[in-house]
């Protein structure tokens, strides 16, 4: 119990030294919300789209999740930079924790992110989706985008050309979750929720990508 | 188990196919001051990073305090890597980046130990600037401060004298005599012998 | 000796199987000659599935005992498997536009596949990109063991996803449901074999070249 309560300890720590550090420089925040308006930008001026119920909820998901890989990259560029990183690794805390800490640490951020993408999706797109089983649905969706994007990103961190193969990766492993949140963010709008099948698959997929971030982390920190 | 604190033997160390470290065998007492040295690229910050478990090993066995180095969070609890580069986040302050690190370390009260302590190297003195505002000495004077004050059992220092201004490097020099006479163990590497004092008094020798 | 002979062999069930196609069995009599198609696209995903798991068991074996030849045994696979793959995908649109009157139906295992040609892609380009071999060798490895594991799953959401949505095709055969007969059985099958057996000369050829680089 004790050590249970140290881990959570030291992930407090952690994430708080990301908010700390992004309050003083609010890139993580930015990138991803601008990124996902030029995107709605783009829709409102090439489509006269007006209340379409299947499009609301691709749009959103496509703003959703590209502006996430580049929220994702910048999070994670700030351990690399001046080898921050060195500082966890160096420390008396796991290495499966610094995963845990970063992907919490981006769920967070992303999330935040969304609830103004969301906002601005129902203005441009003349939709109000603000239910609670919508809302549960974008959590659970970005919990899987953070632990997935950390993995990538740490995966492919020494890599040359990691700009291309962190989304290369990361777009088709999120795949299901993308499916899932599509279908039912149409099935909610619609009043016809069929069954909670989604939301099981996609808590199930986050929980195995979080077990693959634990085991494989000291195959990626250590060279 | 081997008796000695640190025993290293046939160490063995691979980098895309070019062997870095070959067979090296070391046996290292509580106490002792170990020079490495090597030319550049003989694998020196290699080794102080594979004892700092920053990296893995490909062959032999190290042992510290009769426990193997392999994934081993206690061993990390007592060893102080000071890397010859800067660490640290762009978007903290000097004195932020350094209570971080002392609680991450698990340090009670890091903000306390922090200010009891703020004198050495004269960190107080740009304590609330952000470190790219800093000068190359002064990035060093920080990582050398988080690394060298709170109370380890081993110190692995890369060139801690890198960038050292000459007030400071009598100050570095009194602080790893005062470590040393505590009967902690001292790895330095170093191109530079006549920079430290202490450096003249090393025990053992790892030729890389 | 032995792979000539292979070789040879697998040439000669080749010819057997073009004759099979192309002369044995009688046209379709509702889909046409494009019926055909299927027996290059089945033997094709049926390999690049095939080389998924062989992927996944070398990248494993080598994360385990660290050996060269299952690190090369897993990069050969991969790029014979993504190879095998993309030709499938290729073959199943030229199939799916004149019977389904569609390019792509979101069907599940054409999303599958893509998604898995993608998936292993960025193995491949990963693998070209990064210079520290060593390290690359066994991140490579992780990235393959996730592909595997993520593949069942792909699947299962994609067949989620299409049950969801209904295809809607509106080509002239739309509607039939097609049933083959034993000729075509037996043809599909000397196709498998016939593409099994190039898959393994491409992927042993692969790693004679790998292993003579190094």
């Amino acid at each position: 119990m004790r050590n249970f309560l140290n881990i959570l300890q030291i992930i407090k720590i952690i994430v708080l030294k990301d908010f700390v550090e992004e309050i003083k420089s609010k890139e993580i925040l930015i990138s991803i919300i601008s990124y996902s308006t030029l995107v709605l930008v783009v829709v409102a001026t090439t489509s006269y789209i007006n209340n379409s119920i299947e499009i609301f909820s691709t749009i959103f998901w496509i703003s959703l999740s590209f502006s996430v890989i580049l929220g994702i990259n910048k999070s994670m560029s700030k351990e690399f930079e001046n080898n921050g990183l060195e500082m966890l690794l160096t420390s008396p805390i796991g290495f499966e924790i610094v995963i845990m800490s970063k992907a919490i640490t981006n769920f967070i951020l992303i999330s935040i992110s969304s609830a103004i993408i969301l906002l601005f999706n129902n203005i441009i797109l003349n939709y109000d989706l603000y239910d609670l089983e919508f809302i549960f649905l974008v959590l659970i969706v970005n919990f899987g985008f953070s632990i997935i994007g950390t993995i990538t990103y740490l995966l492919f961190s020494k890599a040359r050309g990691k700009e291309i193969l962190s989304p290369l990766l990361f777009i088709p492993l999120v795949s299901p979750l993308l499916m899932g949140g599509s279908l039912t963010s149409v099935q909610i709008m619609n009043n016809n929720l069929e069954g909670y099948a989604w939301y099981g698959l996609i808590i199930a997929y986050d929980i195995i990508f979080l077990l693959i971030g634990v085991f494989i982390s000291n195959l990626i920190f250590q060279e | 188990m081997d008796k000695s604190y640190i025993t290293i033997k046939d160490l063995s160390k691979k980098f895309n196919e070019n062997k870095i470290i070959d067979n090296l065998s070391i046996e290292i007492d509580k106490g002792d001051l170990v020079k490495i040295s090597g030319r550049n690229g003989s694998g020196k910050t290699t080794f102080l990073k594979i004892l700092s478990q920053l990296y893995t090993f490909d062959e032999g066995n190290i042992f510290i305090k009769g426990q193997p180095i392999n994934k081993n969070s206690y061993l990390k609890s007592i060893i102080s890597y000071c890397s010859s580069d800067s660490i640290f986040y762009k978007d903290l302050s000097v004195k932020n980046n350094i209570i971080f690190y002392f609680n991450i370390l698990g340090e009670s009260n890091p903000k306390d130990f922090y200010e009891k302590n703020n004198n050495f190297l004269e960190i107080n003195t740009f304590e609330e600037k952000f470190p790219e505002e800093l000068s190359n000495g002064q990035k060093k004077r920080m990582n050398l401060f988080r690394t060298l004050i709170p109370s380890f059992e081993i110190y692995l220092l890369d060139e801690p004298e890198l960038g050292l201004d000459s007030d400071s490097l009598e100050i570095l020099n009194q602080k790893l005599v005062k470590i040393n006479n505590l009967e902690k163990t001292i790895f330095f590497s170093t191109h530079n012998l006549s920079s430290l004092d202490i450096y003249n008094n090393f025990k053992k020798e790892i030729l890389l | 000796m032995f792979s000539k002979l292979f070789t040879l062999i697998t040439f000669l069930v080749f010819i057997f199987m073009l004759w099979m196609v192309f002369w044995w069995i009688p046209i379709d009599i509702s889909q046409g000659p494009v019926a055909k198609t299927v027996f290059i696209h089945v033997p094709l995903a049926w390999c690049s599935m095939v080389a998924i798991v062989l992927v996944a068991i070398s990248s494993i074996y080598y994360l385990f005992n660290k050996k060269l030849f299952w690190d090369n045994l897993a990069q050969s696979t991969a790029e014979v498997g993504v190879l095998f793959g993309s030709l499938a995908l290729i073959t199943g649109i030229i199939w799916a536009k004149p019977i389904w009157g569609v390019w792509w139906t979101g069907e599940a295992k054409l999303t599958t596949t893509l998604i898995l040609i993608l998936i292993y892609a960025a193995y491949i380009l990963f693998r070209s990109l990064y210079t520290n071999s060593m390290q690359m060798k066994k991140i490579a490895a992780i990235i393959a063991v996730i592909g595997a594991i993520d593949s069942p799953i792909i699947y299962f959401a994609a067949n989620l996803w299409q049950e969801a949505h209904p295809v809607t095709v509106i080509g002239p055969l739309a509607r039939e449901d097609s049933s083959f007969g034993a000729d075509y059985g037996i043809t599909l099958l000397v196709s498998v074999i016939a593409f099994t057996m190039l898959f393994v000369i491409l992927t042993r050829l692969r790693l004679k070249i790998l292993s003579l680089e190094q």
